[in-house]
C-alpha cells in the first residue's frame, strides 16, 4: 500500500513537472534585430512560428536551397552586400529543399504574406525526371507548416488536394509522418468530425509546435551565441549598393582568381573533390535530362498558390558551371530546354522570370558545379534588389 | 521527521527518478519524438 501511495505521489509530481515545463515555454521566436530572416538553418525553415513571427510589412521571402550556405563569409552574400534591405529578407531553404516544400512553407503563412513579394531561386538540379525524392522530402518536411497550410482557408481546394496527394506519396516510407498527414487531410479536407480524430490532431499540432520551438530556440542560440554565425561587420557593405561598380567587380574577380587554378574556374578546394574522380565523372550526366520532370507541375502549383495568396512572385533560374556540365555530358543544348520550359510556364501565369542560365560560361561564377561564388552572388543580388525595390512581375 | 515519513519521501523520490530516467530514455530512443541535432548543421 505504501508503495502504491508513493508511486501515485511521484506520478503526480512528474505530471506537475511536465505541466510547469510546458507553461514555461513562451513560444517567442521573434528577433528584435531581424536576424532570423537571413539566418540559414533547416530548423528555422521547418518552423511555422519562426517564419510567421518574423514577417513584417516590408518582408520579402526568398525560397531556395543550399546556395544560402555558400559565401556567407564574403562581401557578396546578399546579407552582406545589401545589409539594409536584407534585414527584411527571409531566406527559406537548405540542401534538398525543392518547390513542393516551399509551397507548404509559403502557403502556411499566406495570410501574413498577402500583398508581399516572394522570390524563388530555382536550381536546375531540381528538374531531373522524378523531381524531389521521398527521402529528401521527408528530411525537410515541416509538420507545423503543413498543418497551417491545410488550415489556410484562402488556398483553393484543388491546390490543397495536390499538396495532400504529393505529400502522402512522398512520405510513404515514414508511417508516422504519413499518418499525421492523413489525419490532417481528413480533418481539413474531408471534414472529419470525429472528436477522437480532432483530439489527436490538436495533440499532434501542439506537440509539433513545442518541438519546433525548442529546436529553433536551441539552434538559434547555439549558432548566434556559441558559434557566432550572425552578421560579421568586416564583410558588411558600408557604401551604396552598386552592382555595376567596376572596382567591386574587379575585386570579386581577383578574389576568386586567386583561389582558382583549374579549367572549370571553380574554387580549387571544391574542384579537388571532383578531381579525385575526374575521369569517372566525364559524361556522367549524358543520360540525364531536364526536359520532363515532376518539378514543373510542382512549380505550376506553387505559382497558382502564390496567385491565390496575392503574392508578387519572381522566379530566378540560377546559373550552373557551363564548362563542368559540358564535361559531364549535359551540354548547352540539353540544358536550354529548362529555360524554354520555364519561360512557357511563367508566360502562362504572367510571372517574372530572371533567367541567369545565359551567364553559365562566365568565369568564376560558381564555386563548384552549381553554387554561386562571388560574381554569381552579385548577379543574383542585382535581381533580388531590383525586385524588392519595385520591379513588378 | 518520523522514520516512516522519511522512508516514504525517499520512495517517492526513487519513483520520480525512475520516471525521469524512463522519460529521457524514451526521448533518446525515439519512442518520444524530439529534435535531433547533428554536428554538421552547426
Amino acid at each position: 500500500m505504501k508503495k502504491i501511495k508513493a508511486f501515485i505521489v511521484a506520478a503526480l509530481l512528474f505530471t506537475v513537472f511536465l505541466v510547469i515545463f510546458e507553461i514555461s515555454l513562451s513560444y517567442k521566436l521573434y528577433t528584435d534585430d531581424k536576424s532570423m530572416g537571413m539566418w540559414n538553418s533547416a530548423y528555422k525553415d521547418r518552423s511555422y512560428e519562426a517564419i510567421c513571427q518574423n514577417i513584417n510589412d516590408s518582408t520579402m521571402m526568398i525560397c531556395g536551397s543550399s546556395e544560402f550556405a555558400h559565401g556567407r563569409n564574403s562581401k557578396y552574400h546578399p546579407m552582406n552586400m545589401c545589409p539594409k534591405e536584407s534585414k527584411n529578407w527571409m531566406t527559406i531553404g537548405s540542401s534538398y529543399n525543392q518547390t513542393l516544400l516551399h509551397g507548404i512553407a509559403v502557403g502556411s503563412v499566406g495570410k501574413q504574406m498577402n500583398g508581399k513579394k516572394v522570390v524563388m531561386l530555382l536550381s536546375p538540379t531540381w528538374f531531373y525526371k522524378k523531381g524531389i525524392s521521398g527521402e529528401h522530402f521527408e528530411l525537410r518536411f515541416s509538420e507545423t507548416e503543413y498543418y497551417h497550410f491545410m488550415e489556410n482557408k484562402t488556398i483553393p481546394r484543388d491546390i490543397k488536394e495536390y499538396y495532400a496527394k504529393r505529400s502522402k506519396k512522398l512520405l510513404a516510407k515514414n508511417d508516422g509522418l504519413q499518418s499525421k498527414v492523413e489525419l490532417c487531410n481528413s480533418i481539413n479536407l474531408d471534414k472529419n468530425d470525429s472528436k477522437i480524430a480532432k483530439f489527436r490532431y490538436n495533440f499532434y499540432k501542439d506537440y509539433a509546435r513545442q518541438k519546433d520551438y525548442i529546436t529553433v530556440k536551441t539552434a538559434y542560440n547555439l549558432d548566434h551565441k556559441l558559434y557566432n554565425k550572425g552578421l560579421k561587420k568586416k564583410y558588411l557593405n558600408k557604401g551604396e549598393v552598386k552592382f555595376d561598380d567596376k572596382k567591386m567587380l574587379a575585386r570579386a574577380t581577383r578574389s576568386s582568381k586567386r583561389k582558382s587554378h583549374n579549367d572549370f574556374t571553380m574554387r580549387d578546394s571544391n574542384f579537388s573533390k571532383l578531381e579525385m574522380n575526374i575521369l569517372g565523372l566525364k559524361n556522367s550526366h549524358e543520360k540525364d535530362s531536364w526536359e520532363v520532370s515532376k518539378e514543373y507541375k510542382d512549380l505550376e502549383y506553387f505559382i497558382r498558390l502564390c496567385n491565390s495568396q496575392n503574392i508578387d512572385l519572381d522566379i530566378v533560374l540560377l546559373p550552373v558551371n557551363g564548362r563542368w556540365y559540358d564535361y559531364t555530358g549535359m551540354d548547352k543544348g540539353k540544358r536550354e530546354v529548362l529555360s524554354k520550359n520555364l519561360s512557357a510556364i511563367t508566360s502562362k501565369y504572367n510571372v517574372r522570370l530572371d533567367d541567369l542560365s545565359e551567364y553559365s560560361y562566365d568565369k568564376y561564377l560558381t564555386s563548384d558545379a552549381v553554387h554561386p561564388w562571388n560574381l554569381g552572388w552579385v548577379l543574383i543580388n542585382e535581381r533580388l534588389y531590383d525586385f524588392y525595390k519595385g520591379g513588378k512581375s | 521527521m518520523k522514520k516512516e515519513t522519511k522512508e516514504f519521501i525517499i520512495l517517492v523520490l526513487k519513483y520520480f527518478l525512475i520516471m525521469m530516467i524512463l522519460f529521457i530514455f524514451a526521448m533518446y530512443s525515439g519512442i518520444i519524438e524530439t529534435p535531433k541535432f547533428t554536428y554538421a548543421e552547426f
